[in-house]
């Protein structure tokens, strides 16, 4: 068997432990939550309030698991958990490489410019970014643009230790076709509990 | 006198002993030799069965249409493609049903088919996109009229961005994933399990041969050869049942619905080709079971 264990692994990655599931539905686990009704919530303490990762559902790729709203934009997404084709074109999604909203990390969206991002067009430094969740709500404000190359890496910084919000789509707004240019607005974090890793 | 004859009796009876002794090893001899031969007949019918079938099956450009026919492939793959440029064109600054025109069940099955043709064929001819990106740019063109959109020069860029974008897609949704590593295996082994098969069914008509005509009596040529065409038969059933019994085939991990389902009906038709090998081979042993039972009861009686 020891022998045989080496062609077994090779063989699992080609064949899964279940069914294949083939329709495509995205999973929605969406249920909005009241500002008072958050997990864990310390109301004694003056430190930001926190939600305990094991209180909630953690989203799995292309689950629907918020709603993003800017409303000065006139932009109201559905948030899925990844930035699929089929994620893109019910929503706005979060890159599956970047971290969730109250996860103390950068949270990077993105969207198609002519349809859910399409509003980012009218984006200016101050306006409120406002993210419900199925664990929290989360606001943001907006601090910047920078137009660049989809080449550019420098336009974002995933590892950074510090809640702030990058929400980007192709550029210019209303063109036909396909860009090589990206539109990045930036937010720094407001309020919304923080998440406890540890609990 | 007396002494003499017990003498003589004594001696043709320890010579008739040697005798049967002699027939008995003989004999024994014999059935062992010819078990080996029916053991060699049953592998022989066994890799004789597979190479057929591959031959029918992995090794056919028809299999593989008529597979992708009865699976209903091309309208899924043109389904796929359809709502994959829904989502290109969603992203791309057009309305949605401006997708829906440039895909047909037609053209995506032609499409296939000389791909496929191709891999048979040995040619390493990709997806031909030319038609496909004519058809897309003539469809923004009139499209940017009828919107009135100016086609400057910056959008220009842009749609030839896009329209080789879903050229990438048009392939991909045509191709299957390593068919063209595949495909080129396909081809060079193919004249090489045709020399195989012609080996395999010579040396099967040697050894039924070596056991009908050395065999005196004819109910043990039956018995033989029905023992080698059950051993062939059940080596044959082995295979397709073990695969099928452990439920791989429905847990491959193929996400798209076309190509799930291409794969799970090929190597499901290709299962049944082999139970049917397993049939063949039942039939010819129960008629050769028949033969040595009616044979046999002739023997008795004689």
């Amino acid at each position: 068997m020891p022998a045989a264990s080496s062609y077994l692994s090779i063989a699992n990655m080609f064949f899964s432990d279940k069914e294949v599931k083939l329709i495509k539905e995205h999973n929605n686990i969406f249920v909005p939550v009241e500002d008072s009704s958050v997990a864990s919530k310390d109301e004694t303490s003056k430190k930001p309030e926190t939600v305990s990762i094991s209180s909630f559902t953690f989203p799995s790729y292309e689950d629907q698991f918020g709603e993003l709203t800017i409303d000065d934009c006139q932009i109201k997404a559905d948030l899925f958990f990844g930035d699929s084709w089929y994620v893109l074109g019910n929503g706005v999604g979060i890159y599956n490489g970047s971290a969730i909203p109250g996860y103390g990390r950068t949270i990077l969206i993105a969207g198609h410019n002519n349809t859910y991002f399409n509003g980012l067009k009218h984006a200016k430094e101050g306006q409120i970014v406002k993210i419900r969740t199925n664990y929290g709500n989360y606001t943001y404000e907006i601090t910047g643009m920078k137009i660049t190359d989809n080449e550019d890496r420098s336009a974002y910084d995933l590892d950074k230790n510090e809640e702030n919000l990058i929400m980007y789509t192709c550029y210019p707004f209303d063109t036909l076709g396909l860009t090589d240019l990206r539109a990045f607005i930036y937010a720094k974090y407001v309020s919304g509990p923080m998440i406890d890793k540890n609990s | 006198m007396q002494e003499n004859e017990i003498e003589k009796e004594d001696q043709q009876e320890s010579q008739h002993q040697h005798h049967r002794r002699h027939h008995h090893k003989k004999s024994k001899l014999k059935s062992v030799v010819y078990c080996v031969l029916s053991f060699f007949l049953s592998l022989t019918l066994f890799l004789f069965s597979i190479c057929m079938i591959l031959n029918f099956t992995v090794f056919s450009k028809d299999y593989m249409i008529s597979t992708m026919d009865s699976q209903g492939y091309y309208s899924m793959v043109k389904y796929e493609l359809q709502t994959r440029m829904i989502h290109l064109v969603d992203a791309s600054g057009f309305k949605k049903d401006f997708a829906v025109n440039f895909t047909n069940s037609y053209d995506v099955k032609k499409a296939v088919d000389d791909y496929i043709t191709s891999f048979y064929s040995n040619d390493s001819t990709l997806v031909d996109t030319t038609a496909f990106k004519q058809q897309l740019y003539q469809a923004v063109k009139q499209y940017a009229n009828d919107e009135n959109i100016e086609i400057t020069p910056e959008v220009e860029n842009n749609v030839i961005y896009f329209i080789n974008e879903a050229a990438n897609i048009y392939v991909d949704q045509i191709s299957i994933p390593f068919f063209s590593v595949i495909g080129r295996y396909l081809y060079s082994a193919s004249s090489t399990i045709n020399i195989l098969s012609a080996s395999l069914a010579i040396l099967t008509a040697i050894i039924v041969c070596i056991i009908d005509f050395t065999n005196q009596f004819k109910h043990r040529r039956y018995r033989y050869t029905c023992y080698g065409l059950i051993g062939g038969a059940l080596t044959t059933f082995t295979l397709p049942t073990a695969v099928l019994s452990l439920n791989m085939i429905p847990k491959v991990n193929i996400t798209t619905h076309s190509l799930y389902n291409l794969f799970v009906g090929y190597f499901n038709t290709l299962f049944y080709y082999f139970y049917i090998c397993v049939a063949v081979m039942v039939v010819l042993a129960v008629i050769n079971f028949i033969m040595y039972v009616k044979y046999y009861n002739k023997y008795r009686s004689a």
